[in-house]
C-alpha cells in the first residue's frame, strides 16, 4: 500500500500548481469562458509546450507515453483552478481511441500532432437523445464506393467549434446488441456538409451542436474495423472519464476550501460564521465530497495504470462519486457563502457551472451506477 | 500508487498456519454465534475458552511483546490473523476495543501494572468492559457519572455510567472517575481498572436493539486498592486523552461488508416475475449507492492507515471516517428494507429469514451505531474543531463587496461583453 505520488508526479503537479497561478487567477477563466470562443490559443499553447497534451500518448507516436496518475495530477490541478480547455477531448479520450483502434498510419498521422498540440480532436458521440451508451448511437453512416456518408446531428459535443478534427461515432449496420455496426470516423471539421454551433446557457465547457449533411467520409478514415468501435470508444472513455474524476475532485477540493475560509473570514453577530453549527455541516460535506471524489478517482487511476481487475467498476464508481460530489460540494460552499457566492466575480460560480455541467460529461452518476451493476452481475 | 496491501512469502505461509490452526480449534458454537450473535452462557464459556487458546498462541495481542503475552509479531502478521478471524465470522473475539486500554497501559501503566494486567488480557483471561468513549470524539465531564473519594489507602467509587465490552460478564471494568466536579478534568480525575467482583458493583443489561452491546454498570460504595488506580490519582483524563488519540487500532481495512455482500447476492438470486430483483432500476442505483458509500468508507481507512503508517499527523481523518461509516450504515439499512421488503426484517429463528438473519440484525445494529457516545454530531464537531471553524482567521476580513470593489476590497474587472448566460436571467 503506497498512496504518495511519484517523484515524477510531484514534480508535475508543482510544476502546474506554478503555471496555473500564474496563468490563470479567476478572472482570467471567466474572461476566457466569456469571449467568443472560449478558447485562449496562447494559454493552450503554453500547456502544450509544458508537454501535457503528451503526456499518455504511446512513446513511438510523439509521447511521454506514462500513466493516466501523471496526466491526472495535471488535471487535478485544472480542476482546482475551474480550467481546461481542449485537453481532456483530445489529448485523452481522442489520443486513447485512436491509440487503440486506429492503424500504424493514421496513429502516426495523428497523434504526434495531437502530442504536440498542433491538431485538437474531440468525439462526436452524444445525440439528441442524449446518452453514453451504445444505445444512444443512432446516426447512421451508409457506404457509397470508396466513401461513407454521413447524415444526421450530435449534441453537446466539446469543442468542435475550434477543432480540427472530429471523431463521430455512427452506426453504420444494425447488430444483435446495441453494440454492434458502430464505426468511429475521424472526419475534417472543415469538409463539406459539417457545421458547428455553440450551444448557449450556463454551461462550463464549450459544447456545440454539430450537424452532418452528406459528408464524405473517405474509408482510410475509418478508425479499426468497421462496425466493431464500440470496444475501443468504450475503453478511451473510461481512460477519459477516470481523468475527468480527478479534475472534478480538483474542483470540489477548492468549493471546500472557499466555504472553509469564507467561514473564517465572514463576521455575523461579532463571531466568525464557522462558530454556528449549520455552517460547520456545509463545509463538512464539502470536505467529505471533495475527499471522497479524490480518493475513489485516483484508485481507479491505479487500477487503470497496474491493470487490475475491475478497473472499469472502479471508474464507473469515481465518476458516479464525483459526478454527484463536485456538485454538493458547490451547494455546500453556496449555503456557506450565500449571497456572495453568486456573486459571477468572487469565482464559485466558475466552479459551480462546470460542476454541473461535467455531472453529465461521458455519463453522471446514475448512468455509471447502473454500469456497475452490469459489471457486478447484479 | 498502490492501494492494495501486499503480503510477503513468510505472511502468507502464516496465513495458512493461522487458517489450519482455526480449522482445528475454532468450535462450532463459537462459529455460529458470529452468524446468529445469539449468547447463551454456555456459548460464552466455549467463548472464552477458545480466547485463552488464541491467548495462549499470543494472538489476541499479536504485536504486544513476548513478556507481556504478546506474539511480538509485525502489524501485517496481526492484520492476517484479523483477517482469518473475521473471513469466519469471529473477528469480534479479539477484543479490539478492549486494545484501546492495554495500548495506553503499555504507554502510561507503571511497571506493576503492565506485569499485572497486560499478560492476562493478552492470554484472553480477562475480559475487559470500557467506558463508553469514541476516538476522536471529545468527552464531556460533565458526563461522567461516576465519582471517586478516598478512604484511607482504598478508593470509593460510587455512582453509574455506561459501558462496552462483549460477553455476558467482564472480568474487569476500565474506568474514569471525577474526584471534584467543581474542579477541571484533568487536575480532577483518576481512572481505574476495576475487578468485576467487587462488592458493591451491579451490571445490567438493558433491553437494548442489539444485546450484549453496551452494559449499566452502578458503583455502591465500591472500595477499590490503589492497585487497581492506573497512573497517578490526576492522570485519568490525560490517560484517557491518551486512548483516544491512539492510531494503533488505525489499520488496514479488511476486505468486504458482509452485510452488503449478503444484500448484493440476494437481490442477484432473487426474482419477481422471473427477473432477479437487482435488475430492477430504482432498487439497481440504491444498492449501488451503498456499494459506492460502502467502498468510500472502505478508502478512507486506506488512507488514515497509510497516514499512520508513514507518520503523517491525522486531524479531521477519524472523525470524517466514523461519520461517513455512520451515514452509510443508515443508507445501506434504507437499500436493505427497500430491496427486500418485509424479509429484511426477519430474525434468524424464522425459517424465511434471509442469510440467517443478519440483514434484520444489521436493521438493529445502525441505529446503534449512530449513538455509541455522543451520536455523529460529536464527529462533526471534532471536525470542525480540527478545522478551527470557530476561530477567526488571520486572513484579512471579508469585505461585503460593491459595485467597485470584490469581496477583497480590491476594484472589479470589468469585462466587455456578455457575463455567463445573464442573457437569460430571470
Amino acid at each position: 500500500m503506497d498512496l504518495a505520488l511519484t517523484e515524477t508526479q510531484v514534480m508535475l503537479q508543482n510544476s502546474a500548481k506554478e503555471f496555473l497561478s500564474a496563468e490563470l487567477p479567476k478572472h482570467r477563466v471567466r474572461e476566457i469562458d466569456d469571449s467568443e470562443t472560449g478558447f485562449d490559443r496562447e494559454l493552450w499553447r503554453k500547456m502544450c509546450d509544458l508537454g501535457w497534451a503528451s503526456i499518455v500518448i504511446p512513446e513511438q507516436y510523439g509521447g511521454l507515453g506514462s500513466g493516466f496518475t501523471d496526466m491526472a495530477v495535471i488535471f487535478e490541478q485544472l480542476g482546482y483552478n475551474a480550467y481546461g480547455g481542449p485537453l481532456l477531448d483530445s489529448a485523452v479520450l481522442s489520443a486513447q481511441l485512436i491509440a487503440e483502434a486506429g492503424s500504424e498510419a493514421q496513429k502516426k498521422a495523428f497523434l504526434p500532432a495531437i502530442a504536440e498540440g498542433q491538431q485538437i480532436f474531440t468525439v462526436a458521440l452524444t445525440e439528441p437523445e442524449y446518452g453514453w451508451g451504445a444505445d444512444r448511437v443512432k446516426m447512421k453512416a451508409t457506404r457509397q464506393g470508396d466513401h461513407w456518408v454521413l447524415n444526421g446531428t450530435k449534441l453537446f459535443i466539446p469543442w468542435a467549434h475550434i477543432a480540427d478534427r472530429i471523431i463521430v461515432i455512427a452506426r453504420t449496420s444494425e447488430g444483435r446488441t446495441p453494440e454492434d455496426g458502430i464505426t468511429a470516423f475521424v472526419v475534417d471539421r472543415t469538409s463539406p456538409g459539417v457545421s458547428t454551433r455553440l450551444h448557449y446557457g450556463w454551461i462550463g465547457d464549450k459544447l456545440n451542436e454539430v450537424n452532418f449533411s452528406n459528408v464524405r467520409v473517405p474509408a482510410e478514415n475509418v478508425l479499426g474495423a468497421v462496425g466493431h468501435a464500440w470496444a475501443p470508444v468504450e475503453h478511451a472513455r473510461d481512460r477519459a472519464t477516470a481523468v475527468l474524476s480527478v479534475y472534478m475532485a480538483g474542483g470540489a477540493q477548492k468549493a471546500y476550501e472557499m466555504c472553509r475560509d469564507y467561514s473564517t473570514t465572514r463576521i455575523a453577530f461579532g463571531v466568525p460564521i464557522g462558530t454556528f453549527q449549520r455552517v460547520q455541516d456545509f463545509v463538512i460535506v464539502a470536505l467529505t465530497e471533495a475527499d471522497a471524489s479524490k480518493w475513489t478517482a485516483y484508485e481507479a487511476l491505479w487500477r487503470l495504470d497496474s491493470g487490475q481487475k475491475d478497473t472499469a467498476v472502479g471508474i464507473s464508481m469515481a465518476k458516479a462519486v464525483a459526478s454527484d460530489g463536485f456538485s454538493k460540494a458547490c451547494d455546500a460552499s453556496h449555503h456557506v457563502h450565500a449571497g456572495i457566492g453568486v456573486d459571477l466575480d468572487f469565482g464559485l460560480t466558475n466552479y459551480t457551472v462546470r460542476a454541473r455541467t461535467f455531472q453529465q460529461y461521458l455519463g453522471d452518476s446514475i448512468f455509471h451506477k447502473a454500469r456497475m451493476a452490469k459489471l457486478m452481475n447484479l | 500508487m498502490d492501494f492494495v496491501h501486499h503480503y510477503t512469502e513468510e505472511q502468507q505461509r502464516f496465513r495458512q498456519e493461522v487458517a489450519a490452526w482455526l480449522d482445528l480449534h475454532l468450535p462450532e458454537p463459537v462459529r455460529r454465534l458470529g452468524e446468529l450473535a445469539e449468547l447463551d452462557r454456555a456459548t460464552w464459556v466455549a467463548c472464552k475458552a477458545f480466547q485463552r487458546l488464541l491467548g495462549e498462541k499470543g494472538w489476541l495481542s499479536p504485536t504486544d511483546p513476548v513478556e507481556w503475552g504478546g506474539a511480538g509479531l509485525t502489524p501485517d502478521h496481526a492484520l492476517v490473523i484479523r483477517e482469518e478471524l473475521s473471513h469466519r465470522g469471529v473477528g469480534w473475539l479479539l477484543q479490539e476495543k478492549a486494545s484501546l486500554v492495554r495500548d495506553a497501559l503499555l504507554r502510561q501503566g507503571t511497571e506493576e501494572q503492565k506485569q499485572r494486567y497486560l499478560p492476562i488480557m493478552a492470554r484472553g483471561q480477562a475480559t475487559l468492559w470500557h467506558l463508553l468513549i469514541e476516538p476522536g470524539v471529545q468527552v464531556d465531564p460533565e458526563g461522567l457519572g461516576v465519582r471517586v473519594s478516598r478512604d484511607g489507602d482504598d478508593y470509593i467509587l460510587d455512582g453509574e455510567d455506561r459501558f462496552v465490552g462483549q460477553g455476558l460478564w467482564p472480568d474487569y471494568l476500565w474506568t474514569l472517575a471525577l474526584a471534584d466536579p467543581e474542579a477541571l478534568p484533568e487536575h480532577a480525575t483518576a481512572t481505574f481498572l476495576v475487578p468485576a467482583g467487587l462488592e458493591g458493583l451491579r451490571i445490567s443489561t438493558s433491553q437494548e436493539l442489539v444485546s450484549e452491546e453496551v452494559h449499566r454498570v452502578v458503583f455502591e460504595h465500591v472500595r477499590v486498592p490503589p492497585v487497581n488506580l492506573l497512573g497517578e490519582e490526576v492522570e485519568g483524563w490525560s490517560f484517557m486523552q491518551s486512548m483516544l488519540t491512539n492510531l494503533s487500532g488505525v489499520e488496514y481495512p479488511l476486505e468486504d461488508n458482509k452485510d452488503l455482500s449478503d444484500l448484493l447476492e440476494w437481490a442477484r438470486t432473487t426474482t419477481r416475475d422471473g427477473v432477479p430483483i437487482g435488475q430492477e432500476p430504482f432498487l439497481q442505483q440504491l444498492l449501488m449507492e451503498a456499494q459506492v458509500k460502502s467502498h468510500v468508507v472502505r478508502l478512507f481507512r486506506i488512507r488514515n492507515a497509510w497516514m499512520v503508517a508513514n507518520g503523517q499527523p491525522l486531524t479531521y481523518e477519524l472523525a470524517q471516517t466514523a461519520l461517513l461509516e455512520k451515514q452509510a450504515a443508515l443508507h445501506l439499512s434504507l437499500a436493505v428494507r427497500e430491496v427486500m421488503g418485509l424479509y429484511a426484517l426477519l430474525a434468524p429463528r424464522d425459517p424465511r429469514a434471509p442469510a440467517n438473519g443478519r440483514l434484520q440484525r444489521h436493521q438493529r445494529l445502525s441505529l446503534t451505531q449512530q449513538n455509541p457516545s455522543p451520536g455523529p454530531e460529536a464527529q462533526a464537531d471534532a471536525i470542525a474543531s480540527v478545522l478551527r471553524l470557530h476561530e477567526p482567521s488571520l486572513q484579512a476580513p471579508f469585505m461585503i463587496p460593491t459595485p467597485w470593489t470584490d469581496a477583497t476590497g480590491a476594484p472589479r474587472v470589468v469585462i466587455a461583453g456578455a457575463s455567463q448566460g445573464d442573457d437569460d436571467a430571470i
